[in-house]
């Protein structure tokens, strides 16, 4: 019957199926028709509102929430992806254990009261509660303030907060910068900076790829097309200075092919000219100068490649904007000079008086309740490393790890599975089996963002101080449990202070209870009389935010007294031996690695390649023609610490002295999308100088050679490589 | 009746799409976006590097110059619902037509899997299924109950998301009411960060689509070739403010 | 081989091929009979009691589905009315277990056409119009192949101006 089937070219035109109503249908349901709920995407640390359509209990669609102030309605490719981090085939089923034991791969279902016992003796039993560790990666705000309070009252250190993602975007070490030159506000510390690219006339954007995985890509975007088509009199203007031209510069009117490591002495030199010539219409620049005393332009031309009539152009274009603004970048954090950098940069904004005015740079105002004063700011490097050294010396009992995966985030010199592998109880709350779990004792799978709870303070902000509430659209589809409600269980059990200090019966009365504290507040876009009527609003809106704009205008109380300085950057890796410099970057579709899993994400093509499902070196055609590569030719990438091979993509639009490779691939774990398919470049990165290591990481700071494999490998590509117009690039 | 009057021919809209080439960045967004809502296959890498990816909608990016003079310049090309399509009359079974709305149809239940449309077409936005899409469990709860999954042997590409406008005829006409500017918009419309895609009626002068289209920055693909396309582009790296 | 048995043989190869051909087709309109469904739910018994189509089937006015009724939606009544009932207590038991009821679906369309209810009704249709007198049945059975020839039969009865759209596949086919 099949064969006739193939013959008629027929297919069973009826499924067989079954009609399953509701058990208890839920009141807002009408079977049929979508019911909207809206929750925050938690696809990056941007938390941008979204809607999700829902059709019978199944999440069919998401998109941006039209009222939430930082995204209006649209969402990222990754944010589109979202639903297949919900149904992904990969995921935990239950709570498990690691029966085969670590590395095994083994895993059998327990009961969650079994695991709730086994955590809570463990507990009971520390020598002392400095022997308890929390490593947490991209988590909501109100797991983080449970997990936070469950340590302090134990008498624990507080959680480490690292994840490639935020690494590699700077976010600790803009925070950092924005503390140097703002102070701190309030206890809490200093938000991070916004940078008002919509109404910006001149924007410069020293490694910042804002357009595609950098603090707030859908609100960067929005201000983009803005600031492009959308002010009256006129169309702004983007210089992008980087080594290598990302999406973002593929945007930008000009990109500046910067020589790595001397972005600092380009905004140097510009405020120096700025200062000389007197630019701009913003009075006297007397006040700032002595920040410029000890610059050369003609050393900063020498140093940079770049020449001074292009610096000379660039600085007079800057200054005679009326409304201006300059960017410090995520890739600026992986460079050894990246602070000082980053201060020279913000410093252009300082020397314009861009700070508080339209275009300009702002400081997000503080959400005016307790809760949400402040969002999570990352740990710094040196607390991670702080925090291995810990592990590796036997200090510590139980090891939680939440929303980060360290194992394939971090390179292996750091000692990271061996620090692991000391100690005695690891869990992992992670959805899917990744390299980290594979390492743990029990995996206690966290709901996905789509069936859970919490709260986000949007950060850096949009144009008002908003919190972003996340809420289940979808029932559990497994027997998962929020980590937020382990927490409070496992409190619970151990009682004393940790109980007190956490007395809520679950996560959502937690969150209840927070959300109540702007109960009362006018200047919000809704108010109630009671904490219940509240919270439902809450829930209907998808967060709080003010009604109007509502942004604070930074002090630079921080402006260095003496003249500012970038010391030369130092690369791992002698020049003659490692004559490139390695440029690592997120990829936009798995950013750091996470999006692994998706199989949208994976097919989708990347913007700048048109590659996808792979890893690949970017080259610039000479070095490609000097090392008689062509593309899908495979490339051995070496370095003083690691090695990897993958095909070539000519690109025309990097240094010749630099070769780019996209973070993401190089699974060993993490689902079968993910696992067994291209290399992951974090093992090229060599470590710092003794000095310096374990104070940052220097994601950008490696050099490398390449050797011809003589093997080919075809990348799967959108773009065709036999279309016309291809020769020039050969 | 005042439901009536959009039911007659002459009353039916025009569908165009805005591609404004200034503010795409390039971001995939409306790549990712159109699977989501359109159930649209994923094939896997081997498959992908023989070309045989389904995205409907896609990215093309452009070199020009050489280092260190070098831009790139990103074109999101989808079907570009000709009114004088080349696909439409090679199909031996007419399972692709000119609808009255500008649409160009494409039938699946029709559709025999000849991929005359597919070679006919200058632009290569048509997209075949040549093995039966997966959807490995429980990846099948993604799926949008409005749009058809296909299978194999079938021919697929933009349709303007038909879906919504449906969905929104139908409930407009519920309530009584004429569709206004800008309620319908396919999923890659209404994601798009920076607002490159915009969605809406020609035969509307005030529509947001009209007045771009009047724009001096607008024109469109492959226009000498006489295919009269639905999408208007409008180029890049001039303001739209003129003087 | 000589001519006459080859021709005897395609003669039989082709009258499988179309027999095959016509019973997976006609196998669409298929009937789901009483044994196929979970519980002997009977239309008759519940139309004469004087229960409406769109009280249990109840989002056929506003929605494409006309819905089945929920577990809770039937044990409204049946917590006390005929509770003593053999099939009353098999939905008895999917209430106390929890469990949804897996109906077989009886009125069916191939994926590949929308059809909405709400319009039809909006229209003023009655549910007898394209399922028979299903008030009347003890066990529900599809009245006719609604297939494309069937449902033009009565559009192509409307007014002028209402099956100019007709001409459009992409009104029901997206």
């Amino acid at each position: 019957m099949t064969g006739a089937g193939v013959l008629t070219g027929m297919s069973p035109t009826v499924r067989r199926v079954a009609l399953e109503p509701f058990v208890r249908p839920p009141e807002e349901e009408l079977p049929g028709r979508a019911t909207w709920y809206a929750s925050t995407c938690r696809q990056c640390p941007a938390g941008c509102g979204i809607l999700v359509r829902v059709i019978n209990g199944r999440a069919r669609k998401i998109e941006g929430n039209p009222a939430h102030p930082l995204n209006r309605g649209k969402l990222c490719a990754r944010g589109q992806a979202g639903l297949q981090v919900l149904y992904n085939p990969d995921r935990l089923q239950n709570a498990v254990r690691q029966s085969g034991g670590r590395g095994s791969r083994q895993f059998k279902p327990i009961q969650w009261t079994e695991a709730i016992d086994q955590l809570s003796s463990a507990f009971k039993s520390l020598g002392a509660p400095s022997r308890v560790a929390f490593l947490g990666g991209l988590m909501s705000d109100h797991l983080l303030t449970l997990v936070s309070g469950f340590l302090k009252a134990l008498g624990a250190p507080p959680p480490v907060l690292f994840d490639l993602h935020t690494a590699l975007e700077g976010r600790a070490e803009a925070t950092d910068m924005a503390r140097r030159w703002f102070g701190d506000s309030q206890a809490q510390g200093v938000p991070l900076p916004l940078y008002d690219i919509a109404r910006a006339q001149v924007v410069f954007s020293f490694g910042a790829n804002l357009l595609e995985t950098w603090m707030s890509p859908v609100a960067q975007g929005r201000d983009y097309g803005l600031m492009r088509q959308g002010q009256a009199g006129g169309r702004g203007l983007l210089v992008q200075f980087e080594p290598r031209l990302s999406a973002t510069a593929a945007s930008a009117d000009e990109w500046i092919p910067v020589k790595p490591g001397t972005e600092g002495l380009i905004a140097l030199g510009l405020g120096r000219i700025i200062v000389e010539d007197n630019l701009g219409q913003v009075g006297s620049h007397s006040e700032h100068a002595h920040l410029y005393r000890n610059v050369s332009v003609t050393d900063v031309a020498d140093a940079s490649g770049v020449s001074v009539e292009t610096l000379r152009r660039l600085a007079n274009a800057f200054a005679a904007a009326d409304h201006s603004v300059a960017i410090p970048g995520g890739y600026l954090a992986g460079l050894g000079n990246g602070s000082q950098t980053m201060d020279a940069v913000l410093a252009l904004n300082v020397l314009m008086r861009r700070l508080g005015r339209e275009g300009g740079v702002f400081l997000p105002h503080q959400v005016p309740a307790e809760p949400f004063a402040s969002s999570a700011s990352v740990s710094s490097f040196a607390q991670v490393t702080d925090l291995i050294e810990r592990l590796k010396a036997g200090q510590v009992d139980i090891l939680l790890i939440h929303g980060c995966n360290p194992l394939y985030e971090l390179p292996q010199w750091t000692g990271i599975a061996e620090a692991i592998r000391r100690v005695p109880l690891v869990i992992s709350f992670s959805s899917c089996v990744d390299e980290t779990a594979v390492l743990a004792d029990l995996v206690l799978p966290d709901h996905t963002y789509l069936e859970g709870w919490g709260y986000q303070v949007v950060s850096p902000g949009a144009d008002r101080p908003a919190v972003s509430g996340q809420q289940p659209v979808v029932r559990p589809l497994y027997d998962t449990r929020a980590t937020g409600d382990v927490m409070l269980a496992l409190a619970a059990r151990i009682g004393g202070q940790v109980a007190q200090a956490l007395p809520w019966s679950d996560e959502v009365a937690f969150l209840e209870q927070n959300s109540a504290q702007l109960l009362g507040t006018s200047s919000g876009i809704y108010d109630a009389h009671t904490p219940a009527g509240f919270w439902s609003l809450w829930r209907q809106h998808g967060g709080w935010w003010t009604e109007k704009p509502l942004r604070d205008e930074p002090e630079a109380i921080g402006t260095p007294t003496g003249p500012l300085q970038v010391s030369p950057a130092v690369f791992a890796g002698d020049a003659q031996q490692h004559p490139f410099h390695l440029i690592p970057y997120p990829s936009l579709a798995l950013s750091d690695g996470r999006g692994a899993n998706l199989p949208w994400l994976q097919e989708m093509p990347d913007p700048m390649t048109t590659a996808s499902w792979n890893t690949w070196v970017e080259l610039n055609p000479a070095t490609a023609r000097s090392l008689q590569v062509d593309n899908n030719d495979v490339v051995k990438v070496v370095s003083p610490y690691g090695e990897l091979q993958a095909p070539v993509v000519v690109y025309p639009g990097i240094r010749p002295d630099a070769v780019a490779i996209p973070i993401g691939q190089g699974h060993r774990d993490y689902g079968r999308f993910a696992q067994g398919r291209g290399s992951n470049p974090l093992a090229l990165l060599a470590p710092p100088s003794e000095q310096a290591r374990g104070s940052w990481l220097p994601w950008g700071a490696t050099r490398v050679r390449i050797e011809r494999t003589g093997r080919k490998q075809e990348l799967a590509r959108v773009e065709s490589l036999d279309g016309a117009g291809r020769e020039k690039l050969r | 009746m005042a439901q009536d009057v959009k039911s007659s021919v002459e009353a039916a809209p025009r569908w165009a799409m805005i591609v404004d080439l200034d503010r795409c960045t390039g971001c995939q967004a409306c790549v990712v976006a159109c699977h989501a809502e359109n159930n649209i296959p994923v094939v896997n890498e081997q498959q992908a590097a023989y070309g045989r990816w389904m995205h409907w909608i896609i990215v093309d990016r452009y070199w020009e110059g050489e280092y260190p003079n070098v831009k790139a310049r990103f074109t999101p090309v989808m079907c570009q619902q000709c009114a004088q399509a080349p696909c439409e009359p090679v199909c031996p079974v007419f399972a692709t037509y000119h609808n009255r709305e500008g649409l160009n149809a494409q039938v699946y239940n029709r559709c025999i899997g000849t991929r005359f449309c597919g070679n006919a077409c200058p632009y290569k936005v048509r997209a075949y299924n040549w093995f039966e899409p997966e959807f490995p469990s429980p990846l099948t709860e993604q799926l949008n109950p409005d749009v058809t999954v296909r299978s194999r042997g079938i021919m697929e590409k933009c349709t303007f998301c038909i879906q919504r406008i449906r969905r929104a005829e139908l409930d407009a006409k519920a309530q009584g009411r004429q569709l206004a500017d800008g309620e319908v918009q396919p999923a890659c419309v209404q994601t798009c960060p920076p607002s490159a895609l915009v969605f809406g009626d020609l035969n509307d002068p005030n529509s947001q689509v009209s007045q771009l289209a009047r724009s001096h920055r607008s024109f469109r693909l492959l226009d000498e070739l006489g295919t009269d396309p639905a999408v208007i582009y409008l180029k890049g790296g001039e303001t739209n403010v003129p003087g | 081989m000589t001519g006459r048995r080859s021709f005897v043989i395609a003669l039989v190869a082709t009258a499988l091929l179309v027999g095959t051909a016509y019973w997976r087709i006609h196998r669409a309109s298929e009937v789901s009979a009483a044994s196929d469904q979970p519980i002997p739910f009977s239309h008759r018994i519940h139309a004469q009691a004087g229960v409406q189509c769109l009280f249990c089937h109840s989002s056929a006015l506003r929605s494409d589905v006309a819905g089945i009724p929920s577990v809770q939606k039937c044990m409204g009544c049946h917590q006390t009315i005929a509770a003593d009932r053999e099939s009353v207590k098999i939905l008895a038991d999917y209430w106390q277990r929890q469990e949804p009821i897996h109906w077989q679906p009886v009125n069916t369309m191939p994926d590949f056409v929308f059809f909405s209810h709400q319009p039809h009704l909006g229209a003023g249709l009655s549910c007898e119009t394209c399922h028979g007198n299903v008030g009347q049945m003890d066990v529900a059975r599809q009245q006719t192949n609604m297939d494309m020839g069937w449902c033009l039969d009565c559009h192509l009865k409307q007014p002028q101006e209402k099956t100019a759209r007709l001409a459009d596949c992409l009104l029901c086919h997206k």
